[in-house]
């Protein structure tokens, strides 16, 4: 099993490579792992300390957090295998190619673990033998494996999105909605259906899987139960911690259109354009260096005017700013959107400072109550 | 069945519960007293002692709103507002023409910036610790053995600020040891902790926006010291209408005199 | 002035535009006030004063002048971008991150930070970042014609530069340093220097590479000298007081490549090596030997009076003080800057970050490491647990010591002073321990 901690690393590599790979989502961090970060420090970051044991880990350069836990975990041996996948933070050309090749180094890393080629490897740059695991891959047709699990992952996005138009229509909740993208995060971490052969290929067992969960999941819930439709707001952040903020904003009578944010769905809501007859690592690093912007990037206006998009496709009337406790890029990234959209006419801003179960105490909901209120008013 | 043309604000605070009784839009009867650990009965007991003082019951009364970090403890309320909106529009009514809103409360502070027709715009609230609110000054007071109504009295016999840089209370409290072994003298000290608690909120302040004409509500609006220290640091009048600590109770009541038109 | 922020919505102003800031801002930009400044430092020159001191108070003041008075293009720069690249180009760095500890020094920190907390930023983010774009908004700093960061160390020295930018509407540019060393990083980082250097000089006016051979002699010169002065540091008592070593380490951000480095270096060597012949050491009887992590409180502390006057403990040597780097090589200056950039002992796994602690305590004879843990400071606070565990099976005491450089409100000096005294306690009954 992988355990993925950044939206920009693929899924399509260890599905290609049929190992079970999942973005970590906890419900907070183990109280028993509490002294290897400060308590001042990211909640996310202090939740992904867990001993994976045999597992895999797989970090990004995501930010000051996400570095200090690929540090805690390898200096501890919390993890088998812990690798790093170095994401720069723009996307020219020069960005695509260096991304490329990590990208293939990873595939072959993951490739290798699994054959047991690669020892408990620590060192991210020397791992034993990598022509020999570049044989391997080649051997395993990787390429032509990758080819066809960006297909899948394609028909998995877009499987996810349709259930994100339900909630932008008020159709299914917002709660609801992140409920199901965590129920396909996991069915990609399930060894029973990720070794299945078929698994990476379009139309195979995978893809059939997640669209009777997602066509259940969607069927068994009633919609929302409203007279009339509410207020609608867009929510915005680096990551959400969990569904609490969401479920308290919709307990406070506002309806949350849109969700932007890397848990759960920076990662599912992007197509790839599939070139065929080129490297497929290219095509992978291109996709995900161009998807939605994550506020670590350096990308000028694309994220402001992205949100600025979102809000006005939507029509939303205010927007609420989701930012983990003590992160950084989440509090710069605030002071962009909060001055950047008001001077394109967009004032109603809110920024919650969340942490795990955040939604459920008096403060936010004070908060998220009094901007209904302020709503309202205009 | 409730008749009578009695309306009630009820504003559970964390340290002080208030409320505020109208009738045809005016203030008949107001009553508070301190919080209790069961939030529930001591906003009964309010209702009661705002009803007992008028010779009243529950049943004269049309409707309740409720407000306050126990807002939704209040059995009798017909509908919960927050304290943004609340002290927003109870000021408003204490104040004509009020476009800030500083309230300091006893564990938390909030800024209120409204628009021109007296609508929330924006605001911010600091509820993560105790510092620089009610409960700060009053370990401090506790501290330095004075009483808190002698702030302002202190204040204006102080010639200078002492430096007192936090407001965090475990940190000011020894900055306030120090000074005072230094033989610094207690007005002065004084002055210097009304500073911090100002500088604190001006931060704040300007992050809404800064617009006359700004009004302090909430407990720690009856502190003298704190108001003489935001004023020459905003270099602006800060106005402390005279029942600022029911701002947010009266301005529950004025809402539930709208929402009973309504009905 | 910088664009702030609209104000269609909120008749926004900026915090901490006092009186005192709008008068220090328009002299700072006054010509005569340069002109005293000079015949100030020439009289401090001829009534004695250390010869160091002096060269390094002529150099900002240089620097200064022609960033205040708009003389060279001034270009801000996040700590760890190789300044060689700005002053190579003919221009003056400017580094909001060190301005901010100026601005605590003069007692400047309480109105930056005031302005940067009206902009939203709040106050759980580092003071160093938030100061710097406070200072900037409210024209304490000088104006920048543009903005370069390296995306090392930490997250917020790159963002707040960006906002910095932003406000100013100038041109941006980001060194996005890969995270480990290998020939393809490398590379990619060389070419990213290259472009940076080709876009100031394309939309800069003044600026040019012609001095870049320059720039690069005037670095290595200044790192012989200043490797010298390392093995100074390494007599037992120690020559040179830490906390001024803590302030200095704005030159060792600042000013590699300038023409002045070198000649503050090698009098700074001189001056250590003249007080060890005099044997007239800063810390009278020096007990105990510290490494010192992190930057420092740049406000009025006691904390050093406490440490080395009081309790006699030395600051030998600080983190940020280690040289890293291999000479550059003028012949191929974008790689040697690239290959500096990428031997950061901050970045990367934290192994070599370790490996350099490791080393400062057993070529400078440490006896206790702090780390100043600065409030906000994710990129240290987050090894903390490692560190110490490092030091202990070395068999190191450490102390990680909560505070603030440059917002007081988040220091608590007596908890601070109490906490190193039973550090040194600590150490001492090792030491009696060991001894029996």
């Amino acid at each position: 099993m992988i355990h993925l901690a950044c939206s920009y690393i693929p899924y399509e590599i260890p599905l290609a490579a049929g190992i079970p790979a999942a973005r970590g989502i906890f419900e907070g961090p183990l109280p028993s792992m509490e002294g290897y970060l400060p308590r001042d420090f990211c909640p996310y970051a202090r939740a992904f300390i867990r001993n994976y044991k045999d597992d895999t880990v797989v970090i990004a350069e995501s930010c000051d957090a996400m570095r200090r836990v690929y540090d805690v975990l390898r200096y501890w041996n919390l993890a088998r295998r812990v690798y790093f996948v170095d994401v720069p933070r723009t996307c020219n050309k020069d960005a695509v190619s260096f991304y490329a090749e990590e990208l293939k180094r990873l595939a072959f890393r993951l490739i290798g673990s699994q054959k047991s080629l690669c020892q408990e490897s620590k060192d991210l740059r020397k791992p034993q033998g990598l022509e020999e695991l570049q044989e391997l891959a080649e051997l395993q047709g990787l390429s032509e494996r990758l080819m066809l699990s960006m297909a899948t992952m394609n028909e998995i996005r877009k499987e996810v999105s349709q259930v994100f138009r339900l909630v932008s229509k008020g159709q299914l909740s917002a709660a609801k909605g992140i409920e199901i993208a965590v129920g396909v995060n996991q069915a990609l971490a399930n060894p029973g259906l990720i070794e299945e052969p078929s698994a990476f290929v379009p139309g195979g067992i995978l893809t059939q899987r997640i669209k009777e969960m997602t066509s259940k999941a969607t069927s068994e819930t009633d919609p929302p139960n409203r007279s009339k439709r509410r207020i609608p707001v867009g929510v915005t952040g680096t990551c959400l911690l969990d569904p609490s903020l969401i479920e308290c904003i919709e307990n406070a009578g506002l309806d949350v259109v849109f969700i932007d944010s890397c848990i759960p769905l920076r990662t599912l809501d992007f197509i790839i354009d599939i070139k065929e007859k080129t490297d497929p690592f290219h095509v992978l690093a291109e996709a995900y260096l161009s998807k939605v912007p994550c506020p670590r990037m350096f990308k000028g206006t694309a994220r402001i005017e992205h949100l600025y998009k979102l809000a006005s496709d939507h029509g939303v009337k205010g927007l609420i700013y989701s930012a983990p406790k003590f992160c950084d890029q989440a509090y710069y990234d605030f002071i962009e959107i909060k001055h950047g959209l008001r001077e394109m006419g967009m004032g109603y801003v809110l920024l919650l400072e969340s942490d795990y179960g955040v939604g459920r105490t008096g403060q936010v909901l004070t908060r998220v109550e009094a901007f209904r209120e302020i709503l309202e008013s205009v | 069945m409730r008749t009578g043309s009695y309306v009630m604000g009820i504003d559970v605070g964390s340290s002080v519960t208030k409320g505020v009784l109208l009738s045809d839009g005016n203030i008949v009867s107001t009553f508070m007293l301190p919080t209790g650990t069961e939030l529930s009965i001591t906003a009964e007991e309010c209702i009661e002692g705002l009803l007992k003082d008028r010779g009243l019951t529950k049943k004269d009364v049309l409707y309740t709103v409720s407000t306050g970090y126990g807002r939704t403890q209040v059995k009798e309320a017909d509908k919960t507002v927050t304290e943004i909106t609340c002290h927003s529009r109870g000021a408003k009514a204490l104040a004509s023409g009020a476009r800030l809103i500083i309230d300091i409360g006893g564990q938390d502070s909030k800024v209120i910036r409204l628009d021109e027709d007296g609508m929330v715009a924006d605001f911010v609230m600091n509820d993560k610790c105790a510092a620089g609110t009610g409960r700060f000054l009053e370990v401090m007071a506790e501290r330095l053995g004075v009483s808190l109504f002698d702030f302002g009295r202190m204040w204006k016999t102080a010639k200078r600020p002492a430096n007192i840089s936090s407001t965090c209370t475990v940190f000011a409290e020894s900055e306030v040891i120090s000074l005072l072994s230094a033989g610094i003298a207690l007005d002065t000290i004084i002055r210097g902790l009304c500073d911090a608690v100002a500088e604190r909120l001006l931060g704040m302040i300007h992050r809404v926006g800064l617009v006359p004409r700004v009004v302090m509500t909430g407990g720690v609006s009856k502190n003298e010291g704190v108001r003489l220290s935001l004023e020459k640091k905003l270099a602006l009048k800060v106005t402390v209408p005279e029942m600022s600590q029911f701002a947010g109770a009266y301005g529950a009541a004025i809402i539930a005199n709208e929402s009973a038109v309504q009905r | 002035m910088a664009k702030t922020v609209d104000t269609r919505q909120s008749p926004r102003k900026v915090a901490g535009e006092t009186r005192r800031i709008k008068i220090i801002r328009t002299l700072a930009r006054k010509k005569w006030v340069h002109n005293v400044a000079g015949l100030v430092i020439k009289r401090m020159e001829k009534r004695g004063a250390t010869e160091y001191r002096i060269a390094a108070i002529r150099a900002f003041a240089d620097d200064l002048r022609s960033a205040y008075r708009k003389e060279k293009p001034c270009i801000y720069t996040s700590a760890f971008v190789p300044n060689e690249l700005v002053y190579g180009l003919g221009g003056v760095p400017f580094l909001p991150e060190a301005a901010s500890g100026f601005a605590a020094a003069f007692g400047f920190a309480r109105e930056s930070l005031s302005a940067s907390e009206s902009l939203w930023y709040p106050p759980d983010l580092c003071s160093f970042h938030r100061a710097g774009v406070g200072a900037s908004v409210i024209g304490l700093a000088p104006q920048p014609d543009a903005v370069v960061v390296s995306s090392q160390l930490c997250d917020g020295g790159k963002r707040s530069l960006y906002q910095v930018s932003k406000a100013f509407d100038c041109p941006f540019y980001i060194l996005d340093v890969p995270y480990t060393e290998s020939p393809e990083s490398l590379d990619r980082l060389a070419r990213q220097i290259e472009e940076v250097a080709e876009g100031l000089e394309r939309e800069v006016p003044g600026l040019s590479g012609d001095h870049m051979d320059e720039a690069i002699a005037n670095s290595n010169s200044a790192r012989s000298h200043y490797l010298d002065l390392c093995d100074l540091r390494r007599y037992i008592p120690s020559p040179w007081r830490g906390r001024e070593a803590l302030n200095y380490v704005v030159m060792f951000l600042w000013s590699w490549g300038s023409p002045w480095l070198t000649r503050f270096y090698k009098a700074l060597k001189e001056h250590s090596e003249s007080i060890i012949q005099q044997g007239e050491y800063p810390v009278k009887n020096e007990r105990f030997r510290l490494a010192w992590s992190n930057l420092r409180p740049y406000y009025t502390t006691r904390l050093f009076d406490y440490l080395e006057d009081e309790l006699g403990a030395s600051i030998a040597f600080e983190e940020f003080s280690y040289m890293y780097w291999e000479p550059l090589d003028a012949n191929d200056p974008y790689l040697s800057l690239a290959k500096k950039i990428m031997s950061n002992p901050g970045w990367g796994p934290i192994e070599r970050r370790l490996e350099v602690i490791g080393k400062l305590v057993d070529e400078f004879s440490i006896d206790g490491v702090v780390q100043f843990a600065q409030w906000g400071c994710r990129q240290y606070n987050g090894a903390v647990s490692i560190l110490s565990d490092y030091l202990r099976r070395k068999g190191i005491p450490f102390l990680s010591l909560a505070g603030d450089g440059v917002d007081e409100r988040n220091s608590g000096e007596a908890q601070s002073l109490t906490r190193l005294g039973a550090f040194l306690e600590l150490i001492e009954s090792r030491d009696i321990r060991s001894s029996r």
